[in-house]
């Protein structure tokens, strides 16, 4: 494994956090826009009974996502803007995947 | 300390979406409010005559609806209403339904739900005295209707073919019985309290009252989010 420069070693906890939060954040968000809300409006509606768990996991789990995206963005000296889509991006599905890569890139370039 | 006027833009900025963000979050502790009492259930009250609670020509008041209540008159005319949705316990199903329209005194009339359509129609003849409950009139056909059929159970569908000043709604009978007090049998039909469809769960929307509420903090930072950052590098920042 490469050795930290002081920047990465600074930010490290927080990128570790924010990276797995991101990660869960679209798995939700993915299960949520294809499998809940079709289930409950669409289409095998007898199903939904089985899935509502869905959308209360993501609703109970989407705020320490924002805490995260949140103190990461702190840490690594982000615009206010940056920081608004970031935490965002928790809410669209692929969003928080492409913000966690972006990130991961950005770490990778500090020094 | 000096505050610049930008600073104070951004602060009443700031307070104004972090009051609607708490404007929202209460709104959704108010639907999952909504949701826990809608779905409490709630004892009947007794029986009641429908005079009482109910008049002609004007809609049925929340009151009124899913009341336990008793009318008395003559059937006059006899519908099927085909393919309506039925729930026993946990079981659905779509049957056929027996509706009469029954005549009240000084010319009213109400329909009745007899229950599940029997294949020769039971003639009743003289006065009869309903039991049952009050529902809301049905707002979306559950079928096409040809001659004799009811697409929903509203009495707007037979407005024009009776001279009879209608009740809005109707009635599932849960018994029946003739002047003489002999009770009348047939198929009858489950009448459940309705319970209203607010839509959602309570919990649910309690996560979204967090998250709304988390939101509204996080904008009261905004204005501080740079010196934040400052004091996180301990010194200038890079934007």
């Amino acid at each position: 494994m490469n050795q930290l420069n002081p920047r990465q070693a600074a930010l490290n906890g927080a990128m570790t956090r924010f990276r797995i939060m991101a990660i869960y954040a679209g798995v939700m968000s993915l299960l949520l826009w294809f499998v809940n809300v079709p289930t409950h409006y669409l289409i095998f509606k007898d199903a939904y009974q089985y899935l509502s768990w869905i959308s209360l996991l993501h609703g109970f789990t989407y705020p320490i996502y924002v805490l995260a995206a949140f103190h990461y963005c702190i840490k690594a000296r982000k615009s206010l803007a940056s920081t608004i889509l970031l935490i965002l991006a928790g809410t669209l599905p692929i969003a928080s995947f492409v913000a966690e890569r972006r990130a991961v890139k950005e770490f990778k370039a500090l020094n | 300390m000096k505050i610049s006027k930008g600073f104070i833009a951004q602060l009443v900025a700031a307070l104004l979406i972090s009051i609607t963000f708490m404007g929202l979050g209460n709104w959704q502790l108010n639907r999952a409010h909504d949701v826990k009492i809608a779905k409490q259930i709630v004892p009947d009250s007794a029986r009641i005559s429908l005079e009482k609670i109910a008049a002609t020509g004007s809609n049925l008041t929340p009151d009124a609806i899913n009341r336990l209540v008793s009318v008395s008159g003559k059937y006059r005319e006899t519908f099927l209403a085909p393919k309506q949705p039925i729930t026993s316990g946990d079981k659905k199903s779509i049957v056929n339904l027996e509706v009469r329209l029954l005549e009240l005194p000084s010319n009213r009339g109400i329909l009745i739900v007899r229950g599940i359509e029997s294949l020769e129609e039971q003639e009743i003849i003289g006065e009869v005295k309903v039991n049952g409950r009050l529902y809301p009139r049905q707002t979306s056909d559950a079928t096409r209707a040809i001659n004799g059929e009811l697409s929903r159970i509203d009495p707007a569908l037979i407005v024009s073919r009776s001279n009879l000043e209608l009740f809005d709604g109707f009635i599932i009978a849960t018994s029946e019985a003739t002047k003489f007090g002999q009770e009348i049998l047939t198929t009858r039909v489950p009448a459940p309290q309705l319970k209203s469809k607010v839509p959602g769960n309570y919990w649910q929307h309690i996560s979204y009252v967090f998250v709304w509420w988390l939101m509204a903090l996080l904008v009261l930072l905004a204005p501080f989010y740079n010196s934040m950052k400052e004091r996180e590098s301990g010194g200038k920042v890079r934007t």
